[in-house]
């Protein structure tokens, strides 16, 4: 296989348990090519998070094996950023918004200066500039989130990875976190890989949806979203496209939670 | 009293805090009412080694001009610091290895579950014996009372870090030594804060009860020579002078971790 063609991330019949009975994951494979927005949607429950855990390197697959531009997967990589759904608690309250999103930097040896002057601008990338010497606990929970993903950002990683990140913010955050994340993605040729279970937010984002079914979670299908790079919280969502595409998967959804097991 | 001042005097705010200073000084009038009365006229009056109310308060205050009570205090609070300072790096070092590695755990766990029940004056014969009446005596006593407080806090306090916390810092991929100081550490600091004012109010009984009843340098030793020399008045008056600075100490220490909490936003 030749570096162009080869996906960044694969994962090849990925099962785990953790009571060494319980499948919650059963025998997943996918692929996600450079550069592409790929959303996993599912339940509640279902197993999402304990996938990404898995394809992040946090924790071992009872079965099954992760590989990144080809190579197993089996720690955290440095070249994968990670935002967690519990984004509140993953900041340090001890800690300036700073020290925070330099603290990536830190574990790579970056010098002062040059941590310093990455973090102003990732900050304003995120359109928080000048917040640094402020604490977690003293901005409204989008601005925390925005602190979290210029975390994840600040080191410019290759394959930035996301656990329902827009799950607690009200709408109109939720919106311009959305294009954010699309924007930084197209502007970095980052890939992303986003967990959520807001089926008409992986349709908008996405370039792949892989969706899931719960108990034990398989892949049920993989569906692509031909909605083109630019996308608009109004025209977007008015597509009839995304409207098929928006009822395909949840129709999906349905079809499998009231199938017998 | 006219309507006006009386009303003013209830106010929830300014009111409730002047009534309550109100009470509390009443409070003091009878108990040392109840005191005197009981000394001189009362059941317990000519009782040896009993001073009345009025000689225990002017003793009290005779004390605040005597220089040896300012030196002795000064000595109380040097050793004080000094038991603390031991104790709080062996405390600490100790409780984080421990709480951060189960094979230190696993090495240093039964040791401290031995040595923990152990009552600090317990020790006091022995270190007297090797020891003898110093400044050291003190300083062992206090460290002996006051590094498990720490010890246990610090332990508890690296065990309780959030699980998201860590696991953010492996994605990260932190090593483990920016992992300590950076997160495990910074974490643990409220429940430090927590062991090292417990540990405080030990080492504090501890330094002066190894003056009372070692003759370690200090309070104790001064509260000692005056039981020796047979004057209760004095004792009273050392008593309550222990009193008030153990309430200053504590003040003190409360305050600063509540300062300490406040700077993280409640956490
Ligand atoms: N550390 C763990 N130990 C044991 N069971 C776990 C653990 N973490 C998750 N589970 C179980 O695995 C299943 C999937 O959990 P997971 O958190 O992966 O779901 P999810 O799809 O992310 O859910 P949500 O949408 O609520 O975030 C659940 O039944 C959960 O109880
Ligand atoms: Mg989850």
């Amino acid at each position: 296989m030749s570096d162009t063609s080869q996906p960044r991330l694969a994962l090849t019949d990925l099962s785990k348990t953790y009571d060494g009975s319980t499948p919650v994951l059963d025998g997943i494979s996918l692929t996600v090519g450079a550069g592409e927005f790929f959303s996993i949607v599912g339940p509640s429950g279902a197993g999402k998070t304990t996938l990404l855990r898995c394809l992040t390197g946090l924790m071992r697959p009872t079965d099954g094996q992760v590989t990144l531009d080809g190579i197993p997967l089996s720690e955290p990589s440095p070249k994968m950023s990670l935002v967690f759904q519990e984004y509140t608690r993953s900041l340090m309250p001890w800690a300036s918004i700073g020290k925070n999103v330099a603290l990536p930097l830190r574990a790579r040896g970056v010098p002062r200066a040059e941590r310093t002057s990455r973090v102003a601008k990732v900050l304003a990338e995120v359109g928080l500039s000048g917040v640094e010497a402020k604490y977690p606990w003293q901005l409204s929970g989008g601005m925390q989130q925005r602190v979290a993903i210029a975390r994840a950002l600040v080191t410019e990683p290759e394959v930035l990875v996301m656990d329902e990140p827009f799950a607690s913010v009200d709408a109109q955050t939720r919106m311009d976190l959305e294009d954010l994340t699309r924007r930084l993605q197209q502007d970095h040729r980052m890939t992303i890989v986003l967990v959520t279970h807001d089926i008409d937010e992986a349709v908008y984002l996405s370039d792949q949806i892989a969706v899931l079914s719960k108990n034990p979670a398989r892949l049920v299908e993989v569906v692509d979203v031909p909605l083109g790079a630019e996308r608009d919280q109004i025209h977007t969502r008015e597509m009839s496209t995304f409207a098929d595409l928006r009822g395909r998967i949840l129709r999906t959804i349905r079809d499998v939670q009231t199938q017998p097991v | 009293m006219s309507e006006a001042t009386s009303t003013l005097l209830w106010r929830p705010t300014g009111g409730v805090k002047l009534r309550q200073v109100g009470l509390a000084a009443a409070g003091f009038v009878v108990w040392l009412g109840l005191w005197q009365w009981m000394t001189t006229t009362g059941p317990m009056a000519d009782t040896d080694g009993l001073p009345t109310a009025s000689r225990t308060l002017s003793s009290t205050l005779e004390l605040a001009g005597s220089s040896q009570l300012w030196s002795s205090l000064g000595t109380t609070l040097w050793l004080v610091a000094i038991a603390l300072a031991f104790a709080v790096v062996a405390g600490i070092a100790a409780g984080v290895a421990m709480g951060f590695s189960p094979v230190v755990s696993a090495l240093l766990d039964p040791i401290s579950q031995v040595l923990r029940p152990i009552p600090a004056v317990v020790w006091l014969p022995l270190l007297l014996m090797v020891l003898g009446p110093a400044p050291e005596l003190g300083i062992a006593m206090g460290f002996l009372g006051g590094v498990w407080a720490v010890l246990v806090q610090a332990q508890v306090g690296v065990r309780d870090i959030d699980p998201v916390i860590l696991e953010t810092s492996r994605a990260m991929c932190l090593p483990r030594r920016l992992t300590l100081s950076t997160i495990v550490l910074p974490s643990a600091v409220p429940y430090f804060a927590t062991g090292i004012r417990i540990s405080a109010a030990f080492i504090l009984m501890l330094v002066i009860g190894a003056g009372i009843l070692g003759g370690a340098p200090g309070l104790g030793q001064l509260i000692l020579v005056a039981q020796q020399t047979g004057d209760p008045a004095r004792v009273f008056g050392l008593v309550l002078w222990s009193g008030l600075l153990g309430l200053t100490f504590n003040s003190i220490l409360t305050a600063g971790e509540a300062l300490l909490r406040q700077h993280r936003g409640g956490r």
